[in-house]
């Protein structure tokens, strides 16, 4: 540093106020949201200051310190609050559901010892197939369902399962939106290429009902 | 005098772990350097960009519009600084002490093109 950094924020009209806010109010503000919002829920209080302090530290070396750096720093850190609070009632109205869907699979363990053998096993991938068409659905945007269904295929392929897409693009592009494999006729080449391994499950082969991504 | 951009680019992650007493040490190493800039009269203008990943636009024919970058993405352009200098040397100098390097970013630094007059 060419300069004393105390020295230099002085300058600032804010500069005083700014020298010692983060460390004094991060506490503060920790123990203010606590008591609005209870004290099981310390650990959001303490994950929303930081996010403050980081939004601060990120944004006013650009725009300058605010008039009130203290008062824009709970007004952010209370909005971000707000925000956790009502991501965790969304989550528990719909835990409802979810545990009442999940308790049809208390029988669940290993594969090996599955309910109905077999039966449960084709269930497992048809599921499997029902994902893939879903992430393949022509109502998301064809970027989506190249990023979705590539994922997707990769984890069916880790099973040992059933080699079911070999797609010509890294999955990283596709999800960075990039999706440019241009071939000489400016069609992508994320083809679907079904049947490759002898164990594959017949009904998995040819493939050509299946969309393409 | 020319303007140069600088453009920051960063790992969004940086930041997500730091101490307040961290976050108020990397304030005033970022703060001063801004203020370095203001008192050598040499700054422009300064803006960060917003967190949230933006949009990507392409396509000639058919226009498509995706997301990105993400912020897992390990630079991402999170802001610039338009200052004044003479020339790269120059404008290189004075990022030299910029704590933005010390915290593991990038600095892409580029003259702003001065549109050529038309000739009469």
């Amino acid at each position: 540093m060419t300069e004393d950094p105390d020295r230099a924020s002085n300058h600032h009209p804010s500069g005083e106020l700014v020298d010692h806010l983060f460390r004094s109010r991060a506490g503060q503000m920790v123990a203010y949201l606590t008591r609005l919002l209870g004290p099981e829920h310390l650990d959001i209080a303490e994950e929303v200051v930081q996010d403050a302090l980081r939004k601060a530290l990120q944004s006013w070396p650009f725009h300058g310190v605010p008039d009130n750096p203290a008062g824009w720093l709970f007004r952010v850190a209370r909005n971000g609050a707000v925000d956790a609070i009502r991501r965790i009632n969304l989550a528990s109205r719909k835990s409802a559901d979810l545990l009442a869907a999940a308790g049809n699979l208390t029988g669940y363990s290993e594969p090996a010892s599955l309910p109905g053998g077999v039966e449960f096993g084709e269930q497992l991938r048809d599921d499997e197939l029902q994902m893939l068409l879903m992430c393949c659905h022509p109502r998301l945007p064809r970027e989506a369902r190249v990023a979705l269904s590539s994922q997707n295929s990769r984890r069916v392929q880790h099973q040992g399962d059933c080699e079911s897409f070999s797609f010509r693009g890294s999955y990283c592009r596709a999800k960075a939106g990039a999706c440019q494999t241009p071939d000489s006729r400016g069609k992508h080449r994320f083809r679907p290429a079904f049947g490759k391994r002898a164990g594959c499950p017949p009904r998995f082969r040819g493939g050509s009902s299946l969309p393409y991504v | 005098m020319p303007n140069y951009m600088l453009l920051l680019y960063d790992d969004p992650s940086t930041w997500k772990k730091m101490s307040p007493e961290e976050i108020q040490r990397g304030f005033e190493k970022y703060f001063a350097w801004r203020e370095k800039l203001r008192h050598q009269e040499i700054l422009v203008g300064s803006a960060k960009l917003a967190d949230q990943p933006g949009k990507v636009v392409r396509g000639k024919d058919k226009i498509r519009v995706t997301d990105g970058p993400y912020s897992e993405t390990k630079e991402v352009l999170g802001g610039y600084f338009t200052i004044e200098a003479p020339n790269y040397a120059s404008a290189i100098e004075q990022c030299r002490d910029r704590p933005h390097l010390e915290y593991g970013g990038t600095i892409e630094v580029r003259e702003v093109q001065k549109v050529p007059e038309a000739r009469p």
